[in-house]
């Protein structure tokens, strides 16, 4: 395995007066109220362990207040984690000194904020040079790179505005802009794209896909919203009361929910639009087939070759040898939400 | 951008008014003040014409009072026109007046008033040395009790300070501040006082209220006069409202040796009238030597009651400004200047 | 003399209202507290009598000492020599370099500058009020004095800014230097000048630098209240911002938080130059010439024309500076397309500065050559005239015979007798501890144990300075006055919060009520209510509601539209309205009002001494005046402590009214 771009172990955060004794105490099990009544203190967040491979999109999922904001800011240390370590990209976070620390932020990092956070007495072009600024990049070097990152994000020609002229859109363009400028290694995103509205959302989803193959960015993704953690996704956590209750692949997590939180969670989700073919085949038949498709492909797209024929479709790998074939049953059973083939999962 | 904007336009328009300063500020009509205090009555005509050298500049501090601003305006326009001392007037608390002649910031003061400023007296002159009496100005002056002539029509028993024995006279005073016994009106506390030592030892059935300031004195004293209402209250001479409105001075018991120890010893025991303050003359230690013959001139400055009266009922009475008034005083006596000169 | 209020109102950061403690959810210990209360009463009635000797802390003598130390070492100790004096030989340049350059523009270029400064700053309508109300100033006939006046204005200004800002951002980074620093600027904002107006003599000599320091210590609070509010008031969000681009610390400020809080340090500053002028006429009295000392002269003279025509000058000059510090310029979105090309020129800022310098200079320069060095003499208004015979005849018909209520000589004596005699009797009747066990259980009632200690704790310190009887006293008239503002306040406050009309109305009398210096009146409201306390307490009043209409006005008009409709839908009427939303959304408005209204009353103290007030006030009058500052300063702290606990009680209620917002 190849060295992890982010790798978390032992996360805490608990805020409050003399925050270090709780964790790990037996008091940190105790439901908030109780622990607040007694100390004063809230956990946030509770030994997160995690590994992100290099150009993976990690997301984060969970309610509100279920410690994902915290998460992602103490990978940064733009919240003191109260225990645990943070690696990134070989660099020790959590016993960086100031020096490194800001090197890490300037260059390595870069995130994305929920309300946008652009810095409204400053224009487009300023505001998405404001990494470069800090770094003290002369002036004429960040200008013209700000101006390119806006073409990039499509707001070419709008450099001179401030924030408050804009949709809320194309402020978060020039949120993401301004993350992208400095050019770094990871991004972070924290729900970037909850106070849009869905036709923007999506449009801005598509900017993410298409930096992620342009550019190969790793990037931790927080959402609240299902639907954008499957479109993005490589791997999902869901977080609840500042544990991960449960982390894998959309598949997994849709297909094999951890618990009844999770199950909940990815209730609504149409199976069928989540899960390979890979993860429900059987065993490769010998006979005819109606067809031949790849393992990773979704359940859904399956339909139309089952559905003019009652024999299997020949399922393959990326080397295009058959690794197993799925029946139209296996397909409907997918749909209708029922599993008929538990060796298959990881299901309770 | 608008930010930026407004620095470099603010910088660049300083910038260019300090040039323009610099440039033509040393010459412009009103001659800016160098020393750390603002001049007054800059009008005055200055005789450049004097035969003697110049000295040093002085500056003069000018109590706000009629007597204390024509005291000062003479002194300048003897000091500028026969001595070309350029002097320059500063208009100042009495009490803020003696650090200034402490550090020499003030030259000279030419009116005080010995009874108000008796610890001055002992810090600075007997302690520190460092601000030297330089004798009297002439006029001296009394504090005492005061109600309006008027009333002496009526009750001629309040001539005497037995007459406010009687509680029903002493209730003729009565206000809503006194309530039951009648009022003594005091005005502003830096003035000494021995009244309620006086109604105290006395027994008289008075309360002792004080207004706070001079102006809210006189304001008590004209309304009295405009309404025709009984008042009591501690006042003095020489004061320009003394001219303009009757008040009489009840006699209180004379002043005797006991009295005198009491005020010293300030016991509580002080049951009689005020002695008589004998208005001086005070200048900073180093005046001597900065400009010996303003020093001189000033030791020797010296204005009888009648004069000092005459100058400031000019100012009270005809609406002149303190420094017409004393203009027109020196010039129409030479020879009381010429005195002061030798 | 802007819209929202000024000084310590907006030093309460808003995140702070936090829900008070639980002491309010069962009402047992309420009774309890109130039958306690009763038994004291009788106790404390029976017994009573002023604090004990025992508790005396000994503080007049000690600053009795220390002053006297200073009067005889003030020309050798290094103390002096290499602190105080270079700062006053600074102060002292600074200021003769200003009035230097004031007086080269003459006036035609001081108008002109004014009017540049109003453009860029606040538009066209600022521009002309600045200059006209400037102008004004030599209308009266006041120039020169104005000048000077302003100059000692710009030094301390100046200086205020360069102190307060830095603080105000440190007290704004940091929580704990936040509270240190309260305490302080209170004392500062409440402790009258007169207390410390000698020891600043004795410090830096006669004359500007005493007078500039005085202004600054009464003026500095805003500057770093605002900036520190400011600072605080930047979101999180961008402060994170910065963090996670790797911004260090000083970036972080420079870049990130001092923009942001550009706004409410521009108020400072707008803030601090209206409190300097609040001590105008004080400072006079160490030497300063200006308009403070005609006020001065015009009050000596017991001529009420004489001292109101300064007094309108330093209102016209307090409006010119307020008129092109507080605008923001009007929004240049809506046509910013369509003039670019103008624009392009317009926002150059060497274009526009280098224009605005030569046309100043050229002004400047033709006036020195047309000789225009006085304001003409044609354009020259006497008020002095018109105003001495207005009071005249307000003295003649007001004060007695007016058909009914008597007149204001007969109320005033209506009001002695029958409110200040007998309240003052109350609270001079009582056991001191008493008092403080009252004041603790409000303090109590209204914010919890702590505040209860807070309360106790300064009393306690009032007892300690020995001037218990003296601060009853005081405490009595503040009551009234402060009764008879909120009565006033409130209700206009209220309508004006309401009629677009009255509020432009009222605006230019408030503007000159809170600027006016209050020598300017005292003779008139002796006139009117003859010496003794009345007048004291209708002055206070005077200077009190400016603050409480404002505040009371602001609060209705910044209810949200949404639930004044909600009611409309369900068929309120306009009274209804007013009393089930307006009022209750406002009511921590009006809180906020009700608490600058003591304030204000408070920092009046001292004024009501000068007319037969009494109390602590009359003490700090001696301090001064007497040069007795021991004295001084035990009335001048007592006032300080006596504010802040009328000030912590008053806003812990406004807190908790914020409850009805939620
Ligand atoms: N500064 C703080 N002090 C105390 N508690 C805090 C603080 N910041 C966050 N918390 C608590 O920590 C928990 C996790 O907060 P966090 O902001 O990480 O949640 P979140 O998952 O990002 O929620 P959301 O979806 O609403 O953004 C919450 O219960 C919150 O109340
Ligand atoms: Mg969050």
């Amino acid at each position: 395995m190849t060295e992890s771009a982010i790798s978390v172990h032992g996360l805490w955060k608990v805020f409050g007066p003399k925050a270090e004794r709780i964790v790990k105490s037996p008091d940190a099990d105790l439901p908030r109220g109780e622990l607040e009544a007694k100390t004063g203190c809230v956990v946030a967040m509770r030994d997160i362990n995690l590994e992100v491979a290099p150009g993976e999109v990690f997301v984060v999922m969970g309610l509100s207040g279920s410690g994902k904001s915290t998460l992602v800011r103490c990978l940064t240390r733009l919240i003191e984690p109260t225990a645990g370590s943070v690696t990134i990209s070989g660099v020790d976070v959590t016993g960086a000194d100031r020096e490194q620390l800001l090197q890490l932020r300037r260059n390595t990092v870069s995130m994305v904020f929920q309300h946008f956070g652009l810095l409204p007495h400053r224009t487009l072009i300023d505001n998405v040079a404001f990494g470069l600024e800090v770094q003290k990049v002369d002036k004429a070097a960040r200008r013209a790179k700000a101006e390119e990152i806006l073409e990039l994000v499509g707001l070419g020609g709008l450099g001179q505005r401030k924030p408050d002229q804009l949709s809320g859109g194309m402020q978060q363009r020039v949120g993401l802009g301004r993350a992208l400028a400095t050019d770094p290694e990871i991004l972070l995103f924290d729900e970037p794209f909850s106070a849009l509205d869905p036709l923007i959302r999506r449009d801005m989803q598509d900017e993410v896909i298409r930096l992620r193959s342009e550019v190969n960015k790793t990037m931790v993704f927080i959402t609240h919203d299902l639907s954008e953690a499957l479109r993005l996704g490589d791997r999902i956590a869901i977080m609840r009361d500042g544990k991960f209750v449960q982390v894998g692949t959309p598949e997994e997590v849709v297909g094999s929910p951890a618990d009844d939180y999770v199950r909940n969670f990815v209730r609504d989700v149409p199976r069928s639009h989540v899960i390979a073919v890979g993860s429900v085949m059987s065993a490769p038949s010998d006979g005819d087939d109606a067809g031949t498709v790849n393992s990773t492909t979704k359940v859904r797209d399956v339909v139309p070759l089952v559905a003019h024929s009652d024999l299997p479709v020949r399922v393959v790998n990326d080397a295009g040898a058959t690794v197993g074939s799925i029946d139209r049953v296996a397909v409907l059973s997918v749909i209708a939400g029922e599993d008929l083939h538990p060796e298959g999962s990881q299901g309770r | 951008m608008r930010n930026r904007f407004t620095r470099s336009a603010s910088v660049l328009t300083l910038g260019a008014l300090l040039v323009v300063a610099t440039a033509c500020g040393s010459d412009t009509k009103a001659p800016a003040s160098t020393g750390s205090v603002a001049p007054s009555d800059t009008s005055a005509t200055t005789d450049t014409s004097a035969t003697t050298e110049a000295g040093a500049d002085i500056s003069l501090a000018v109590n706000p009072w009629t007597g204390a601003a024509v005291n000062a305006n003479v002194a300048k326009i003897v000091l500028e026109a026969s001595l070309s001392t350029k002097t320059t007037l500063v208009d100042i608390d009495e009490k803020a007046t003696w650090p200034g002649l402490d550090d020499g910031s003030l030259d000279a003061v030419l009116e005080v008033w010995p009874s108000g400023h008796g610890a001055d007296f002992d810090t600075y002159i007997t302690g520190k040395k460092t601000v030297v009496d330089i004798g009297k100005l002439g006029p001296s002056a009394k504090i005492g009790w005061y109600i309006p002539t008027s009333m002496l029509a009526d009750h001629p028993d309040l001539a005497t300070w037995e007459g406010f024995k009687d509680p029903a006279n002493a209730k003729l005073f009565a206000t809503a501040e006194s309530g039951d016994l009648g009022q003594f009106l005091m005005g502003d506390p830096s003035y000494v006082s021995y009244d309620e030592q006086i109604i105290k030892n006395l027994d008289l059935p008075l309360k002792f209220v004080v207004a706070g300031s001079e102006a809210a004195l006189i304001t008590a004293v004209q309304q009295a006069e405009k309404d025709g209402t009984p008042l009591l209250l501690q006042f003095w001479q020489p004061h320009w409202l003394q001219s303009k409105v009757k008040l009489t001075e009840v006699k209180l018991p004379d002043v005797t040796d006991a009295c005198t120890a009491a005020a010293t010893a300030n016991d509580g025991s002080y049951a009689c009238d005020y002695p008589v303050d004998i208005l001086y003359k005070a200048a900073s230690a180093k005046l001597e030597a900065k400009n010996p013959k303003a020093f001189a001139f000033l030791s020797k400055m010296q204005l009888t009651t009648d004069q000092q009266n005459e100058i400031a009922a000019m100012v009270d009475s005809d609406g002149k400004t303190a420094a017409e008034a004393a203009q027109t005083w020196v010039d129409a006596n030479p020879d009381v200047v010429a005195e002061w000169l030798k | 003399m802007t819209a929202t209020m000024p000084t310590r109102a907006l030093g309460e950061t808003p995140s702070r209202d936090t829900i008070t403690s639980g002491h309010s959810k069962s009402r047992t210990p309420l009774i309890a507290a109130v039958v306690a209360l009763a038994a004291l009463a009788i106790v404390g009635f029976t017994l009573g009598h002023t604090a004990p000797t025992w508790l005396d802390a000994h503080v007049r003598p000690w600053f009795d000492s220390v002053y006297k130390w200073s009067q005889l070492n003030n020309g050798t100790n290094w103390a002096f020599r290499f602190v105080f004096h270079p700062i006053a030989d600074a102060i002292t340049w600074s200021n003769d370099k200003v009035l230097a350059l004031l007086r080269a523009l003459r006036w035609p270029g001081m108008l002109a500058l004014t009017g540049v400064i109003g453009l860029r700053t606040g538009g066209r309508r600022a521009a002309i009020t600045a200059v006209l109300a400037l102008a004004g100033c030599g209308v009266l006939g006041f120039w020169d004095d104005t000048l000077i006046t302003v100059a000692l204005m710009l030094v301390a200004v100046g200086i205020s800014l360069l102190v307060g800002i830095p603080l105000g951002i440190w007290a704004g980074l940091s929580l704990r230097a936040d509270r240190v620093m309260r305490t302080i600027l209170d004392t500062a904002q409440v402790m009258p000048a007169f207390c410390y107006l000698l020891p600043l003599v004795v410090a830096f000599g006669i004359g500007i630098p005493p007078a500039v320091m005085a202004t600054v210590i009464y003026a500095i609070p805003p500057a770093v209240r605002l900036t520190s509010l400011g600072i605080r008031g930047v979101a999180v969000t961008s402060t994170e911002v910065g963090t996670s681009f790797g911004c260090t610390g000083p970036q972080l400020l420079t870049k990130v938080r001092l923009p942001l809080a550009r706004r409410a340090i521009l108020l400072g500053i707008n803030q601090v130059i209206m409190m300097a002028f609040g001590v105008v006429v004080i400072s006079a009295l160490v030497g300063t010439g200006g308009l403070g000392q005609d006020v001065s002269d015009g009050l000596a003279k017991v001529n009420v024309g004489l001292a109101f025509a300064p007094g309108l000058a330093i209102v016209f000059a307090a409006v010119a500076i307020d008129r092109i510090t507080t605008g923001e310029r009007p929004s240049r979105r809506k046509n910013a397309i369509a003039n670019q090309a103008i624009r392009a020129v317009l926002d150059n800022p060497r274009y526009v500065g280098a224009a605005a310098m030569t046309a100043i200079v050229g002004i400047a320069a033709v006036a020195k050559m047309t000789g225009l060095d006085d304001f003409p003499q044609s354009l020259r208004f006497d008020v002095v005239k018109p105003v001495n015979s207005l009071a005249t005849w307000a003295n003649d018909h007001l004060r007695n015979g007016v058909p009914i209520v008597g007149g204001t000589g007969s109320f005033s004596d209506f009001f002695v007798t029958h409110l200040l005699t007998p309240m003052r009797d109350l609270f001079q009747a009582a056991a001191w501890w008493l008092i403080i066990v009252v004041f603790a259980a409000i303090g109590w009632v209204s914010g919890g144990w702590k505040l209860a200690t807070l309360c106790s704790v300064c009393l306690v310190g009032i007892a300690s300075l020995r001037v218990w009887d003296l601060a009853m006293d005081t405490l009595s008239q503040v009551f009234v006055a402060v009764l008879l503002s909120v009565a006033l306040a409130i209700p206009i406050g209220i309508w004006s919060g309401r009629s677009d009309r009255l509020e432009r109305l009222l605006r230019p009398l408030l503007d000159a009520a809170q600027v006016m210096p209050a020598f300017v009146y005292l003779v008139p409201v002796i006139f009117l209510f003859n010496v003794g306390r009345v007048p004291g307490v209708i002055a206070s009043v005077i200077y009190a509601i400016p603050p409480g209409i404002r505040l009371t006005s602001l609060g209705l008009r910044q209810v949200p539209y949404a639930p004044r409709e909600a009611a409309l839908s369900f068929g309120a009427t306009g009274r209804q309205e007013l009393f089930k939303v307006q009022l209750p959304l406002a009511l921590r408005s009006i809180m906020l009002a009700l608490n600058q209204t003591i304030i204000m009353v408070l920092s009046m103290v001292v004024i009501a001494a000068l007319i037969g007030g009494g109390g602590l006030g009359l003490e700090t009058v001696y301090g001064l005046r007497k040069g007795e500052t021991g004295r001084g300063m035990a009335g001048g702290l007592a006032i300080v402590l006596l504010a802040i606990v009328l000030d912590r009680i008053t806003q812990a209620w406004g807190k908790r009214s914020s409850g009805g917002l939620r």
